[in-house]
């Protein structure tokens, strides 16, 4: 079980890893594009999203890769797959010509059903490794700080 | 809190956020600050408006995308609302997953060799919904372009030729050089602004126009 809740961990560090160094590498405005195409912020929060959400994508999976406050990470995996799925769903609900999530910049093209399922598996295995911490902690840096304050 | 902890995880953010930002000044050095080929660089001109026009601006558009087709549409307002102010050029972006798209725009490539860009690329755009769901597009592509006027076998000879390849590829080429990712993407004056949302207010904002 230790060994499946790491690769659990692992999958869903590199997930936000690659999602969040995409967008970060892609010129500002390609993000902006999809976040406008989701019409859920008002026009004024939008440049502020597309410029700050990447970071902290990016961030959150890298912590979470090398188990660095993993219980933050996965706590902060959780709440952004949450409002993946909210945003996902009021687009499908009504009906905006999205054909591609825009998750992966261009990297992956995924359209929007495909999201939710990826969405809803990432929340399980956030959930399912903070259920049982010790055992995701396993090869973490966390870990390695825990033994060496002790 | 061990010091050791935070003082990693500070580094470590640090690291991470000034390495992805050095790379990404690396991968594009100038590109985007760059001129743009302009409408003499290519074999034919897809050209609206006057060269001379304040404000260029550059559009790189699938035909199989339902957002360029309203982008299409808005534009042709913007001309109305804005005259004088912008001249607009055309490059094709088509993208893989849209599977007639390139060979949509190796047809409008044809037309424009006829000097019959722009009706073809409004009916394309009409009439996307459409020719999308087709199995084979060749024959519709020929009526609706000996239906604007063009000469058949000039058409034909054009398609067959492998010419209008290169001139695709080359609008490929430099989107993706200048980080294009999604269509449309604009160059209002060398800005990127993606998506029709922000064009008017890029276009004003180059003209001068103070914006709030």
């Amino acid at each position: 079980m230790n060994r499946v809740l790491f690769l659990v961990r692992v999958v869903l560090g590199l997930v936000f890893v690659v999602s969040g160094l995409e967008k970060a590498l892609s010129p500002y405005e390609n993000f902006l594009y999809v976040i406008q195409s989701y019409d859920v912020l008002p026009k004024t929060l939008e440049p502020g999203a597309a410029f700050l959400f990447p970071w902290c994508e990016l961030l959150t999976g890298l912590f979470v890769l090398l188990g660095l406050w993993t219980s933050v990470g996965l706590r902060m995996v959780m709440l952004f797959s949450t409002l993946f799925l909210g945003v996902v769903g009021q687009a499908i609900v009504r009906e905006l010509s999205i054909t591609d999530c825009g998750c992966f910049g261009s990297l992956v093209q995924l359209p929007l059903h495909a999201v939710i399922f990826l969405d809803a598996s990432l929340l399980i295995g956030a959930a399912v490794c903070l259920k049982d911490l010790k055992a995701a902690r396993r090869w973490s840096l966390d870990g390695l700080f825990a033994r060496d304050g002790k | 809190m061990p010091r050791a902890k935070i003082l990693v995880t500070v580094l470590l953010s640090f690291l991470v956020i000034g390495g992805v930002s050095i790379v990404k000044v690396l991968r594009t050095p100038g590109t985007i600050e760059g001129p743009l080929s302009g409408p003499g660089d290519r074999a034919h001109t897809r050209l609206l408006g006057d060269p001379a026009a304040p404000v260029r601006v550059v559009a790189f558009t699938d035909f199989q995308c339902p957002a360029c087709a309203q982008a299409a549409e808005v534009v042709k307002i913007l001309f109305v609302r804005l005259p004088g102010v912008f001249s607009f050029e055309f490059r094709y972006y088509p993208f893989p997953m849209h599977f007639f798209s390139r060979r949509a725009s190796v047809y409008a490539e044809c037309m424009a060799a006829q000097k019959l860009f722009w009706p073809f690329h409004d009916v394309l755009f009409r009439s996307q919904m459409s020719w999308g769901r087709m199995e084979v597009v060749d024959p519709y592509f020929t009526d609706l372009a000996v239906s604007l006027g063009a000469d058949g076998v000039a058409l034909k000879a054009c398609v067959n030729s492998g010419v209008p390849e290169k001139a695709i590829d080359q609008d490929l080429g430099e989107g993706r050089v200048r980080g294009v990712r999604a269509t449309p993407t604009f160059f209002v004056n060398g800005k990127m602004v993606v998506g029709v949302h922000d064009l008017e207010r890029e276009i004003r904002r180059a003209r001068g126009e103070d914006f709030l």
